[in-house]
């Protein structure tokens, strides 16, 4: 068995006792959606459908329905992805291929933008988007996310275009192609790994994301699914079994994309030129 | 050529369908407790109403309500509508406390007077008078009473009955609390009876809230305290009542009939402990009652199970013969500046003051109602017992400095119970705090 490390039962036992806290808070979750009442993670009483109603009842105490939600957080993600995508891959391509005056503390000024944490700048983006009138809207968060996050972006594209090696695009170049289609035709399909791991995080992150929606939107009909949830932590009675089921609804989607994407995720780490 | 004409009939036909307007209103409401969600479904309910109206009188716009009800907590309610209030986008509607959220919108001009309106609608001639007070801030009505309540003194039956009162003497307590017979010190020293009994653990004789709220500027009242000088429109500080109140509460936690972490901000604990039976004295409000009904202890018999074990009077008074207090805290609907249609927006409220959605509110809720015609209405018996206690109540005064005041209060009160100063040291603080925050807008006595 020679890929196996020495001691290999050993380390599994290990990874089991590291992995044990985080299974044990999904086991909960998933237990107390399903059940009346969970008992550390023994559950008590009948199977309790009541806990999904949310699926089925227009509203819950008022709150907009959740496919309200499910629609904006789907849009948010979407919508943050591609934009994310398709400006640090060509932010990226520029910066990699291209000579022009302050490139290099341009590369830094990125850089330093990644550096900030968001929260830092919430009140300086609140005054922003209030002058441009995208206060409380959907495209003033997807805005600010997408900008917040595509320093990490563009460094990440830059890192996968300079790896490409120049005989093609030099070759299309010679052959009478244009910039934007050397870009188009060659640069990018060689950097899909690249693109695909992008997009993944950017998806990932923002379908996560609670501070920006919950500072930037106010009225309910925008609200993400993150926000939704938020809304069933109360100062005092909390319906847990509602809560956990809107978990588990709101990690569903992630849970598919890794399972149905699982095979096209790991090949980020391969790919590019072969020869 | 024919299709066009068609098309050009079919425009022409459905152009009437497509005149009819719709307007839509926003509004904002919040409980935060879950049964109050009656404040955004009156106010939908008074759109269904009024748009039956214009259906009727072949009006050319509908309304279409598009409403909000939070149930998280005050805090981030309040940072919503003041982000929207200053980003224009503000709900044309919103409820909130009337006092002193009204004084401090009307200053930074947030919301509109609305007292034209009010006079033109006749549903809110039968609004009971002193809940005006609560939404006039400088001579100008800036809302419409939504409701109010009253914030009793809730003691549990059986933990007395366990100490040796018996039920006559138990029934008596309200009464004898009513007339001052009944004092603070007489509550503590029942308190540290039961505790040496064992009937209670330590620190469960008295609970109060366990985060900052209007209830502490009510205690420092019933210690004699006065908190406005209706004359010079300023905040008073009464040392001597605070010192009265402090020295109360020390005495309390000395005596482990009160917790020295009970300001633990955990409202989940409180409701928790006094619904397990195990706290024999709590300070709470009348919407307490429909919560706990309907969530605490649904599962035991809901509210015969709270006729049972929980009794409720007036906050006592200190010293025998003293008058008891409570205090009101009424909600108000108000209109925003910024709102495109405000005459509208005040229509509806005026639909709103109906008494079957009033008391469909207050019985669902636990809160008072504000319309007379809503007390015949209703047949609700704890709403009927708690009644004679607006007689008693207060009102939070009407300043948009108050927040500072109540704030530095809070400071004394909590540090005296977690024993970092004496009483005498938390007055000196919480004086001079005000001093500092309030500067000329503060009498000290």
């Amino acid at each position: 068995m020679p890929l196996l490390p020495r001691n290999w039962p050993l380390w599994l036992v290990v990874l089991f006792l590291i992995t044990l806290p985080i299974g044990a808070g999904i086991l909960w979750l998933v237990l107390t959606a399903l059940y009346n009442q969970v008992h550390g993670l023994v559950p008590m009483g009948k199977l309790a459908p009541q806990n999904w109603r949310f699926l089925f009842e227009g509203s819950v105490g008022g709150r907009p329905s959740i496919w309200v939600a499910l629609k904006n957080s789907a849009v948010f993600a979407a919508a943050v992805a591609t934009l994310e995508v398709l400006i640090a891959s060509m932010a990226a391509y520029a910066i990699s291929r291209m000579k022009f005056p302050l490139r290099t503390p341009y590369l830094g000024m990125i850089l330093t933008l990644h550096a900030f944490p968001a929260v830092s700048l919430l009140i300086a983006i609140y005054y922003i988007l209030r002058l441009l009138g995208l206060f409380d809207t959907l495209i003033g968060v997807i805005l600010v996310k997408a900008s917040l996050d595509l320093p990490l972006g563009i460094w990440l594209m830059k890192g996968f275009f300079d790896q490409l090696s120049w005989d093609m695009e030099m070759a299309a170049l010679v052959d009478g192609a244009s910039r934007w289609t050397v870009f188009w035709r060659v640069a990018l399909p060689l950097v899909r790994p690249g693109i695909l791991a992008l997009g993944t995080f950017a998806l990932l992150s923002a379908w996560g994301e609670f501070i920006l929606p919950f500072t930037f939107i106010v009225s309910a009909k925008s609200w993400t699914l993150a926000l939704y949830m938020q809304s069933f932590m109360k100062e005092a009675f909390v319906d847990y079994g509602l809560m956990a089921a809107v978990g588990l609804f709101y990690a569903l989607p992630v849970f598919l994309l890794f399972l149905f994407g699982q095979r096209y995720l790991l090949n980020i780490y391969s790919g590019g030129v072969k020869g | 050529m024919r299709k066009w004409w068609i098309l050009a009939a079919a425009v022409l036909a459905l152009t009437p369908v497509f005149a009819q307007k719709t307007i839509t209103i926003k509004a904002w409401t919040i409980g935060p407790d879950d049964p109050s969600i009656t404040r955004l479904k009156n106010l939908e309910a008074a759109v269904d109403r009024l748009n039956a109206l214009l259906a009727i009188e072949g009006a050319d716009y509908r309304v279409k309500l598009e409403g909000d009800f939070d149930t998280t907590d005050w805090d981030p309610y309040l940072r919503r509508v003041l982000l929207a209030f200053q980003s224009g986008s503000a709900p044309d509607i919103v409820q909130a406390s009337a006092a002193p959220l009204i004084g401090v919108w009307a200053t930074a001009g947030y919301i509109a007077p609305i007292g034209d309106e009010v006079s033109r609608y006749g549903t809110f001639k039968d609004v009971f008078p002193t809940l005006w007070n609560a939404v006039t801030f400088k001579g100008q009505i800036f809302g419409t009473p939504q409701d109010t309540e009253a914030r009793p003194l809730y003691f549990n039956k059986t933990l007395l009955k366990k100490l040796g009162w018996s039920d006559a003497k138990i029934a008596e307590l309200p009464k004898m609390i009513e007339k001052g017979e009944f004092t603070w010190d007489d509550l503590l020293a029942t308190a540290e009876e039961a505790l040496k009994k064992g009937v209670i653990e330590r620190g469960k004789g008295y609970y109060h809230r366990p985060k900052n709220g209007p209830d502490f500027l009510m205690w420092y009242r019933a210690f004699g305290g006065t908190a406005y000088d209706p004359a010079s429109g300023k905040l008073v500080f009464d040392k001597a009542a605070a010192l009265r109140y402090f020295t109360w509460l020390k005495k309390a936690v000395d005596a482990g009939v009160l917790e020295k972490d009970r300001l633990d901000g955990n409202w989940k604990r409180f409701h928790q402990n006094v619904t397990d039976g195990k706290v024999l004295f709590f300070s709470g409000g009348t919407w307490n009652w429909a919560e706990w009904k309907s969530q605490w202890v649904k599962d035991r018999g809901g509210e015969s199970w709270l006729w049972q074990h929980f009794g409720f009077a007036l906050q006592p008074a200190y010293e025998k013969g003293g008058r008891p207090v409570t205090l009101s805290n009424p909600q108000a609907y108000m209109v925003s500046s910024a709102s495109k249609h405000k005459a509208l927006a005040a229509k509806i409220l005026a639909f709103v003051a109906m008494p079957d959605l009033d008391a469909r509110h207050a019985v669902g809720s636990g809160h008072l109602p504000v319309l007379q015609a809503t007390a015949s209405l209703t047949e609700n018996r704890f709403i009927r017992a708690v009644s004679y206690m607006l007689n008693y109540t207060t009102f939070q005064p009407q300043h948009p400095d108050l927040p500072k005041w109540q704030n530095a209060l809070y400071r004394g009160v909590s540090a005296v119970e977690s024993g970092q100063v004496t009483p005498e040291q938390a007055v000196s603080v919480v004086a001079t705090e005000m001093k500092r925050t309030l500067k000329d807008q503060v009498m000290i006595k």
